[in-house]
């Protein structure tokens, strides 16, 4: 399951997962939580594991606080995000993201 | 990422023996065998996308999926095509026909996973897998193989019959006779030595022989 898009932010599915490893949990019951089936949390683990969102102790995963900020990241507007300023057109308001040219 | 294998080991599958590993792109993502241990999984292959009778299997199997889940039991598709022809084929399936694949589907470009299962028929085509389709337990031990040709779609109630049949005989460790369905009787194997065929005669199941014993499950 593909959890980091071209853009290197976190898809929703992999918020979705993130979200579930809140506390240490052990995949099967990421996948209860999730409703996703156990073979696509395997491998969505394992993407983010080697991304460093999440991290193993025993059988449980938690995310880690990279993937918090992967997390805030993905939820704030490429316009207001700190490593992209420039991105917005000198004198654009926020409020009107929708013009923004990227 | 191409598909990779951990094994080069291109001999045909067995029976009873650990399915090939493997490591592929699908249109869920980089999947390996190993993430569906602890299910059972029917991986299958078709010839190629965009084709009528695979688009009409692909469906049946979408359709099966439902009762399957129920039985602990996960598809995965092949074929010798891209992700991006994957892609846009299921997308075509759920356009065309409203009905939405649920299971991914092994973009088996270099053949690897292919040739591990013995999924190519030189005699039928050498650029596409034939109708191929595997039981795996959840232990990762290939319990089933049906091979069909280019030519005929499978029946995908002979598939769910299998799994019942494969699940009946671990939890009752029974055989299960020809054309059986659940709720029929099931064989009990037959005795090995003198001694039980003896026993088996007064054990209380519907005997025909020493050897042909059924029972209800």
């Amino acid at each position: 399951m593909p959890c980091i898009n071209p853009n290197g932010q976190i898809t929703d599915s992999a918020r979705k997962l993130l979200s579930a490893m809140e506390r240490p949990a052990p995949l099967p019951k990421v996948a209860a939580d999730t409703g996703l089936p156990l073979y696509r949390i395997r491998s969505a683990v394992r993407e983010l594991a080697q991304a460093g969102l999440v991290s193993k102790s025993g059988d449980a995963w938690q995310i880690t606080a990279e993937g918090h900020a992967a997390m805030a990241r993905s939820l704030t507007p490429a316009w207001r995000h700190p490593e992209a300023p420039t991105l917005r057109p000198p004198g654009l308001s926020p409020a009107a993201p929708q013009r923004r040219l990227l | 990422m191409e598909t990779a294998v951990a094994s080069s080991n291109h001999s045909l599958p067995r029976l009873g023996q650990p399915a090939p590993p493997f490591e592929a792109d699908t249109t869920h993502g980089i999947l390996r065998l190993e993430d569906f241990k602890g299910s059972w999984l029917i991986l299958f292959s078709h010839p190629a996308d965009f084709t009528p009778v695979c688009t009409t299997e692909f469906m049946a199997f979408a359709e099966l999926a439902p009762e399957l889940r129920r039985r602990g039991v996960e598809l995965c598709g092949l074929s010798i095509d891209s992700t991006f022809s994957h892609i846009a084929w299921v997308r075509n399936i759920e356009q065309n026909f409203g009905v939405k694949i649920p299971f991914p589907v092994i973009a088996d470009l270099n053949k690897e996973v292919a040739s591990l299962y013995g999924m190519i028929m030189p005699g039928e085509s050498k650029t596409e897998t034939s109708r191929c389709l595997f039981a795996i337990d959840p232990a990762g031990i290939l319990r089933a193989m049906i091979y069909y040709p280019l030519s005929t779609g499978r029946n995908t109630q002979e598939v769910l019959r299998l799994i019942d049949a494969l699940q009946a005989t671990d939890k009752y460790g029974i055989a299960t006779p020809a054309n059986w369905k659940p709720g029929d009787k099931v064989i009990v194997p037959p005795p090995k030595t003198t001694e039980d065929a003896d026993a088996r005669m007064k054990a209380g199941y519907e005997t025909k022989d020493w050897y042909f014993s059924k029972r209800a499950v």
